[in-house]
């Protein structure tokens, strides 16, 4: 083959399939006319070349070309005449764009998920961050997902309007024979009746509890306000509790707020979900935190009263409210685990038996009867009674009576006497006896052993504790000072069991204290409850004192306890 | 080449005026475009393997150009142009991480988008065209790209050494290997065995 042949082959194959440029195509023609051999060759092989055009075409629908395709952000781009530069596709500047293109992408991506990130963070963290008012907000959104009671919201809005034309006096009704004329003004002719006996009859009783009433309501707009050793406004307070209007009047007409309702019912919520099949709930605070409800913890009789105590609180009894079976199960969690003698001292020793002891009163009280509560609840009354120390408080066990031990069975009494159970006078005058040992006059503050010497909380744990025991804030200037301790110090987000009490003191003492602790505690607190997934209405424990042996559900159901201070016990004095 | 031998710019609606220069090189650009759907179409499915993005890419490639319509007056030669954008903005969709999952494609897809050139050829004719288009479409990426350049764009070797940024040896070379490859997939249908 001559060298010219050589070069044609190589074109051969772009000449049989029609593919060649103008000029090779004339010098291969050219070629062929004269070289026989290639011509024979070239004869042999089929043209490709029509089969092959048509192989690399594609029919499709025709496509509509038009320019009005263009989005309108790259007409925008194209109208600046750098962009315009850097999009055209023959610059050199363009391949950075493109790569422009990706990092923004990225970035934008990346400002998105922080966003998100951030914003559900919010959410899970909103119980560790201290509360802002600006985090209502956040409340308001998840607000549909708290209600479970249609009902409630009708009431909110039935009454918000009508309550604000209620003055903000509170209609607390309790007799004292002992009580001057004076104290007990313009009390309606239901009320004189009951007023005039030591011991109201039923009938008497009955009267009396339809005025208070009507007086919650607002329907006569009389301010009525006597004053007692106990019985009558506790009792009240129970009627109250039970009726979701007359309660959530009260709560309005004393602070409370949807916000706080909400966190309410949340807290139940949760508590509901963590309550174990045997009725109790666990407080071993890690096991909780990992989810696990089932595992024991020490204090679980006493983790069990205080959600009991929460359920009760807001009007939930054997016999009434949605969180029915609930209390029924716990109540009976505790008279299974309640010792012979009356004791619940199981783990939780004198603290859980106070307690246990004040849960079974309240649900004895709420139920009436129809709660199996009566007798467990008098046999644990009996048995603080029993175990009442020579200084008439009470310890852990060992010697040493201490504020804190004693605060809890002073409520059980109170608690047992409101509901009809026997609590023999010299104990409550054993109480007194203790608070006055351990009370400093001058400061006002109630100390933990000795007196005077103790932290905020065995402050407020003594207002309280004197309060229900039938003490006057205009009469004994202690309470005037401790209120104003409290006052001072003002809510602790470290400290629920300081908040308890600390509340609890500064409702009681009503005007001039309550309305800016109210500002300053609620809300707040609504802020650092727990909004997503599982520990939706819980409150995190971390850092709460105590809270590392009773958990998350501890600190949530001293809360809940908080947050139905509105309703909870009628103010006394006022 | 010039603009107005091969495509002759249409100027449709505007009888009472001169359309503007930038009217016509868009009506230029868009005749180009219509005519040449098949070979461009054809060109990007067989480089991106996915017919779908094959429309959108020339659709794109189409926006690309009609935003530089204002520079047509220097481009020499507007069907090398138009296939330049086309290939390029092909090359870049391909090597943009966002989409290069959707290329590996079923060596069939092809099938089912294209229809049949022609429902009257033989079973035997369509058995060698389907061959033919799995051969072109399992070409090696460099070869391809030479092979469509020349086939459906109908560029000069020297144009497409030009766009490639490569001589013109080379570029023959790629054409030769390429119909090579297409020849002996075409050789195992007509002389089987």
């Amino acid at each position: 083959m001559k060298q010219s042949c050589k070069h044609i082959q190589d074109e051969s194959l772009n000449y049989q399939f029609g593919l060649c440029d103008d000029s090779d195509q004339a010098r291969i023609e050219n070629h062929l006319q004269t070289c026989g051999a290639c011509r024979a060759e070239f004869e042999r092989d089929e043209d490709f070349g029509p089969l092959l055009k048509t192989a690399a075409l594609v029919d499709i629908p025709p496509i509509h070309f038009a320019p009005r395709a263009i989005p309108v952000a790259d007409s925008i781009f194209h109208c600046i005449p750098g962009v315009a530069m850097l999009l055209n596709p023959r610059s050199p500047l363009h391949k950075y764009v493109q790569n422009a293109r990706l990092v923004a992408v990225l970035i934008v991506s990346i400002a998105l998920l922080l966003l998100v990130g951030t914003f559900l963070l919010n959410f899970e963290l909103g119980s560790v961050r201290r509360g802002s008012i600006t985090d209502y907000s956040i409340v308001t959104t998840v607000e549909e997902e708290f209600i479970d009671q249609e009902q409630l919201d009708r009431i909110f809005d039935e009454l918000e309007t009508d309550v604000e034309q209620v003055a903000m006096e509170p209609v607390a009704v309790v007799l004292d024979a002992d009580l001057p004329p004076m104290d007990v003004p313009d009390v309606g002719p239901e009320l004189q009746g009951a007023i005039e006996q030591d011991q109201p009859g039923e009938e008497e009783f009955q009267d009396a509890m339809d005025a208070v009433r009507d007086l919650a309501l607002g329907e006569r707009g009389s301010r009525v306000i006597a004053v007692s050793n106990d019985d009558f406004s506790s009792i009240s307070s129970y009627r109250i509790r039970l009726d979701p209007r007359l309660r959530t009047k009260q709560g309005l007409m004393r602070g409370a707020s949807r916000q706080t309702e909400n966190a309410v019912l949340g807290g139940l919520k949760f508590l509901a979900r963590t309550q174990r099949g045997d009725g109790s709930w666990s407080s071993n605070a890690e096991a909780v935190e990992r989810g696990n409800t089932e595992v024991r913890g020490d204090h679980d009789t006493a983790i069990t009263g205080l959600a009991l105590l929460s359920f009760l609180g807001a009007g939930h009894s054997e016999a009434t409210g949605k969180y029915r079976p609930a209390v029924s199960k716990a109540v009976n969690y505790l008279r299974r685990t309640q010792a012979e003698n009356g004791s619940w001292l199981n783990g939780g020793r004198m603290y859980g038996h106070g307690i246990c002891a004040m849960a079974m009163s309240e649900a004895y009280g709420m139920a009436g009867a129809k709660s199996s509560a009566a007798q467990s609840a008098q046999l644990g009354i009996n048995f603080i009674v029993q175990s009442q120390g020579e200084g008439g408080g009470f310890g852990y066990g060992g010697p040493g009576e201490d504020t804190s031990v004693t605060g809890w069975q002073i409520m059980a009494c109170k608690s047992g006497k409101v509901a009809g159970l026997k609590v023999p006078e010299e104990a409550i005058d054993g109480f007194v006896r203790f608070l006055n040992s351990k009370v400093d006059p001058e400061t006002g503050r109630t100390g933990y052993r000795s007196p005077g010497k103790g932290s905020n909380a065995m402050v407020a744990v003594g207002l309280v504790c004197r309060l229900f025991l039938g003490q006057q804030p205009g009469k004994n200037p202690v309470l005037a000072k401790a209120a104003e301790v409290l006052n001072k110090a003002g809510p602790n987000p470290r400290d629920c069991y300081y908040d308890y009490y600390a509340t609890l003191g500064m409702f009681q003492m009503g005007k001039g204290h309550w309305k800016e602790w109210n500002e300053r505690f609620s809300l707040a607190l609504v802020a650092r409850q727990s909004r997503l997934g599982s520990f939706a209405g819980s409150w995190d424990y971390k850092g709460i004192t105590h809270a590392d042996r009773g958990g998350r559900i501890y600190v949530t159901a001293m809360n809940v306890l908080s947050l139905e201070v509105y309703y909870r016990y009628l103010p006394m004095y006022r | 080449m010039n603009v107005n031998s091969s495509v002759s710019p249409s100027v449709a609606g505007h009888v009472d005026r001169t359309p503007s220069p930038l009217e016509v090189a868009a009506n230029v650009i868009t005749e180009f475009f219509c005519s040449l759907q098949s070979e461009l179409v054809g060109a990007v499915f067989y480089l991106t393997g996915n017919g779908e993005d094959a429309r959108d890419i020339v659709q794109e490639a189409f926006m690309k150009c009609w935003r530089s319509r204002a520079q047509i007056e220097q481009i020499r030669n507007v069907r090398a142009w138009i296939f330049q954008v086309t290939i390029n903005t092909a090359k870049d969709h391909m090597k943009s991480a966002w989409k290069r999952r959707s290329r590996p494609l079923a060596s069939q897809q092809w099938v089912a988008y294209s229809e049949a050139p022609d429902p009257a050829s033989a079973a035997a004719e369509n058995e060698q065209l389907n061959q033919l288009r799995l051969a072109i479409m399992n070409l090696r990426s460099k070869q391809k790209e030479v092979f469509l350049l020349r086939q459906n764009g109908e560029l000069t070797y020297e144009q497409i050494a030009g766009i490639l940024h490569l001589p013109v040896g080379t570029v023959k070379t790629r054409m030769r290997y390429a119909l090579q490859e297409l020849k002996k997939s075409m050789s195992e249908t007509v002389h089987p065995r």
